[in-house]
């Protein structure tokens, strides 16, 4: 093992796959930034020119482009509350919160050094447990697992609409609703789609982001020039990293974030939009920093930032040592590297371990290179929010039109985004939480098919039988009904304490 | 009459139309593979989630509704209304003068209906914006986007 990690770290500090591994962070910094274009179009975007490299340097250019294009959707998500990636679209709650405080450059400090721990520590946990992880995930990666993981995370709804739970739970059921609108997941049969083509592939994650947070966004933005209060400006000059004793009080929810993150990059089929989701929503339940959550919480940017961060090394665990990519970029990856020659698998970490933890150190210094790549990319964007505010949200506008645009080159989705954005826009005028609609949408499509395929996998059994074959999926389910029960029990007991007293 | 229809309850009765709608549509469509109505099928997930909705709605309608003052949207409603169709006109123009020409439009418009006066410094920045645009997307990513009407001529 000692020999494949020397052998690995030759392979990578070459100069050739250094400068690869630059030119990746920064390029895949600034396109995460840019709303809609996201990790699989900057990957994309890469292959062809990986195929004139060696293997160290397309592997280098490839970790580089990856791990930065995850962290700076989040500089768009805390300046401008348009998340580049819809991974970042947690960050937005607290970050742009922040920067409406005037804390901008605090909130991307702790936005970048989350997202750069989260990744080193995802980095360093892999390295060390790959092989054992790996088997895990195929022993403990049933239908009826991740089904009982994405209850869980769906139960936590009700802790994102404190003091709104019905209205909460409307937005969440919303947003399911919305995610079965197309093909079904399993027999491929349309539904709602009334008549139209446009439906049959669903809508989109791409107009339902841009919707909630941009367009509802430039709409109060409107509002607020309209009605007496008083637009917040926006200024961010430099990256304000936060101090070590900061850092006190957080620790916790990093390090569980980032074990989040882990976990469900190891996970087929979850990826970094659910683990952020799921994390950040933990986060608001568990954190000692609870009641600040919306207002601008250094504490859900570390528990969004970390876990998004961390599913990188995670997603590269199933990807590498059984040839199961864990989300979408990562088959991506897997073409690149079968391109070059490299075969994913088991036989990989015995023939080619050197390959391995090539990747891993590649995208351990990647995680490094966040911070430079930050600096020279918020640099850029704070001149672009000091523009007049007709300006930004002019080019606001552009962005969100052509980052719905770009996924599927459909005119309906921009359509449909300008529609998600009134609608998200009168939600946040009556006060119902936007976060519940996003979760349900973003965890939807996931909970059916699982929900299907348990149902497929349980056959003849009673359900509580099969629900007996897993010890684990039955803690998470008798988890959710926790979460789901405790806003109603909690003013029950208070009430009843009340009453002994 | 006037105080039991307040806004609360009108969103709600909505909320319950909507669902009553959906589960009616869930009974119509007929699943094709699955003729079994009792087999897990095609709508037998979103029928569920309507149940919930439907649920959920009537517990909103008999909830006390809180008082909110709405006067600020008001004020601000034809000014949301111009900007809302300002994109909507975005749009339409997107697919018909392709992209550089519409942004250029769009944005020159759009930064007047905002009180963005100065037509020195407003133009230019419309201008490099949408070529800008062109040179991201369409040069340097090599996205295919919509092509202006007058192309087909030349």
């Amino acid at each position: 093992m000692i020999d494949a990690i020397i052998q690995a770290v030759q392979m990578t500090l070459t100069p050739e796959s250094l400068t690869a591994l630059v030119i990746g962070a920064l390029f895949g910094t600034i396109i995460g930034a840019l709303p809609g274009l996201g990790t699989a179009v900057a990957i994309t975007v890469c292959i062809p020119f990986t195929l004139k490299m060696g293997n160290a340097s397309a592997i280098a250019l490839l970790n580089g482009v990856y791990a930065t294009s995850i962290y700076g959707g989040s500089i768009a998500a805390v300046l401008i509350n348009t998340p580049g990636t819809p991974q970042s679209a947690c960050t937005g709650f607290e970050g742009y919160a922040m920067a409406k405080a005037g804390k901008a450059g605090e909130a991307l400090g702790w936005v970048t050094m989350a997202s750069v721990v989260g990744g080193l520590l995802s980095c360093v946990a892999l390295m060390v447990a790959a092989p054992q992880l790996a088997s895990l995930s195929v022993a403990y990666g049933g239908p009826l697992e991740i089904c009982a993981l994405i209850c869980m995370g769906l139960a936590c709804i009700t802790s994102l609409s404190e003091g709104n739970q019905l209205k909460g739970m409307l937005a969440g059921i919303g947003g399911l609703f919305l995610a079965t609108i197309g093909s079904d997941p399993l027999s491929g049969e349309l539904r709602f789609t009334f008549g139209t083509q446009d439906l049959v592939a669903g809508i989109d994650l791409m107009p339902v982001v841009v919707g909630v947070f941009p367009l509802a966004e430039l709409f109060f933005r409107v509002y607020e020039v309209h009605s007496d209060s008083t637009p917040t400006p926006i200024d961010c000059r430099r990256i304000i990293f936060p101090r070590l004793k900061h850092w006190a009080g957080h620790v916790l929810t990093l390090i569980r974030s980032s074990l989040i993150g882990i976990g469900l990059g190891i996970l087929p089929g979850t990826g970094a939009t659910a683990a952020t989701f799921i994390s950040y929503s933990t986060a608001k339940r568990v954190s000692k920093f609870k009641d600040n959550f919306g207002q601008g919480e250094p504490d859900g940017l570390v528990a969004a930032e970390s876990s998004n961060n961390a599913v990188a090394g995670g997603a590269m665990i199933p990807t590498l040592a059984l040839g199961i990519p864990g989300e979408p970029v990562m088959a991506l990856m897997l073409a690149t590297l079968t391109l070059h020659g490299i075969t994913p698998g088991v036989r990989l970490m015995l023939d080619n371990p050197e390959v391995v933890y090539s990747c891993f150190f590649s995208l351990t210094l990647a995680n490094l290179l966040i911070i430079p790549a930050a600096i020279i990319t918020v640099f850029g964007f704070g001149y672009i929010i000091r523009f007049p505010t007709a300006v930004l949200l002019g080019i606001i506008v552009l962005c969100s039109i052509l980052g719905v645009y770009l996924p599927r080159g459909n005119m309906f989705d921009i359509w449909m985004a300008l529609a998600i954005g009134v609608v998200a826009f009168g939600m946040r005028l009556g006060d119902f939480p936007v976060a519940p609609l996003l979760i349900g949408y973003v965890l939807g499509p996931q909970f059916e098919y699982r929900i299907g395929q348990a149902a497929i996998y349980k056959g003849d059994m009673s359900l509580p039988a099969y629900l007996m074959t897993s010890p684990l999926a039955m803690i998470f389910f008798a988890v959710s009904v926790f979460l789901l029960l405790s806003p109603l029990v909690r003013p029950v007991l208070g009430f009843a304490r009340s009453r002994c007293r | 009459m006037k105080a039991w229809i307040n806004g609360k309850t009108l969103l709600g009765m909505i909320f319950l139309a909507v669902g009553l709608v959906l589960l009616r549509t869930t009974y119509l469509e007929r699943p094709a593979f699955f003729t079994d109505p009792n087999e897990l099928g095609s709508l037998t997930y979103p029928r569920y989630l309507i149940f919930g909705w439907i649920a959920a709605s009537v517990l909103y309608l008999v909830t006390p509704a809180k008082s909110k003052d709405w006067a600020n949207l008001r004020r601000s409603l034809p000014g949301l209304a111009i900007v809302t169709g300002t994109i909507a006109l975005y749009i339409i123009m997107f697919e018909w003068l392709g992209l550089v020409a519409s942004t250029f439009l769009f944005l020159a418009v759009f930064f007047q209906v905002m009180g963005y006066r100065d037509l020195r410094r407003g133009l230019p920045i419309a201008a490099f914006c949408a070529v800008l645009a062109w040179l991201v997307f369409e040069k340097l990513l090599e996205v295919p986007m919509p092509q202006a009407f007058w192309t087909d001529f030349l």
